[in-house]
């Protein structure tokens, strides 16, 4: 099987991001295929390079780009969703003249149509909401 | 058949709008803060479920009735494979 | 291109931060990908759908004005929660956009024949 997975929350504001990485986990472990996991709302903070975890919780930014990496699948950050929640990559960075580029490494900037494509070409959409 | 993502307590409309449309064969799956809804009655032919690792967090398993099995992350993802759509009321 | 029957479920209601806005994004996009769309609105989304919505002294963008691209876009089944709408006393005079109203059988045969169903 072929998920897509959206993620909408805010990681450490809501589950979202957290519930989200265990199923991809699981599904990853289970043989099926990640699409593309789509943060898109308040799930694109997930994808700032500048969060700390406390010790004792998840390092949830970290375990994205580490999961992806192992398993193949784009992690795609909403550009419009991104750029008012302070998440930049450098091109956008320089474009909006902002003090710094905020993107971790391993999340992308994407357009709202990657979403879209993700859902066209995945067997199932999941959304893990707020 | 359709399987329903419920992630809101009782006091919110997630579950109760749910329900007014579940069918016969659909699943509802309770996780994160849906697992305080483990008490409410499903139709005829619907079946429940819950997140184990949401029902520990938050320290209700002798809270969820045994007509609601927990279930683990492999055991979601196997219910996305056997049913679709799959719906968030959140 | 393969068209799927994925269905926007809104459910929550305007001006909470951007989330209305940015869904209505979303269903645009994929209006333009020449998907078979369609949009349900459901308990608190039917406010989505009240006329004279004017956030401009809250400094953000229209829902209500952005629902009028719908039309534009093809998007040709729109529907609303009667529930819905008779809970909170919103009369179809009172709403700003054509809309198909369902009840809750009717609701569940839509979502039951989509492929994909986007929340919102």
């Amino acid at each position: 099987m072929n998920f897509a997975l959206a993620v909408y929350g805010a990681p450490y504001s809501s589950q979202a991001s957290g519930s989200a990485l265990r199923f991809a986990r699981a599904a990853t472990a289970a043989g099926h295929k990640i699409e593309r996991v789509f943060f898109y709302h308040d799930g694109v903070t997930v994808a700032n390079e500048s969060i700390v975890a406390p010790q004792d919780e998840s390092d949830l930014p970290t375990e994205w780009t580490a999961l992806a990496t192992e398993h193949q699948f784009e992690l795609a950050v909403c550009i419009a969703a991104s750029l008012k929640r302070g998440v930049v990559n450098e091109t956008e960075q320089q474009r909006y003249e902002t003090p710094s580029a905020t993107l971790k490494q391993g999340f992308e900037i994407v357009g709202l149509g990657q979403l879209v494509d993700a859902v066209i070409n995945a067997h199932r959409l999941v959304t893990f909401a707020a | 058949m359709t399987l329903h993502v419920v992630n809101k307590p009782p006091s919110n409309l997630a579950i109760t709008s749910c329900l007014a449309v579940v069918l016969p064969g659909d699943v509802v799956l309770l996780i994160e803060h849906g697992v305080y809804c483990g008490s409410v009655s499903v139709p005829e032919g619907v079946s429940m479920y819950a997140m184990d690792l949401d029902v520990h967090a938050r320290g209700l398993d002798d809270r969820i009735p045994p007509n609601v099995p927990l279930i683990d992350d492999a055991r979601f993802v196997e219910l996305a494979c056997e049913h679709n759509p799959i719906v968030t009321w959140a | 291109m393969t068209s799927k029957k994925i269905l926007f479920l809104l459910r929550s209601p305007p001006y909470a931060g951007s989330q209305a806005y940015e869904t209505l994004e979303s269903l645009l996009v994929t209006a333009v990908f020449d998907q078979e769309v369609s949009v349900l609105f459901a308990d608190d989304g039917v406010y989505q759908l009240l006329k004279e919505q004017d956030p401009s002294g809250i400094g953000t963008r229209s829902v209500g004005a952005g629902l009028k691209a719908l039309s534009t876009y093809d998007v040709e089944r729109v529907y609303a929660s009667t529930a819905s709408l008779e809970e909170r006393g919103v009369p179809l005079g009172d709403v700003d956009l054509a809309v198909e109203t369902l009840d809750a059988e009717q609701i569940s045969a839509l979502i039951a024949g989509q492929d994909a169903v986007i929340s919102g």
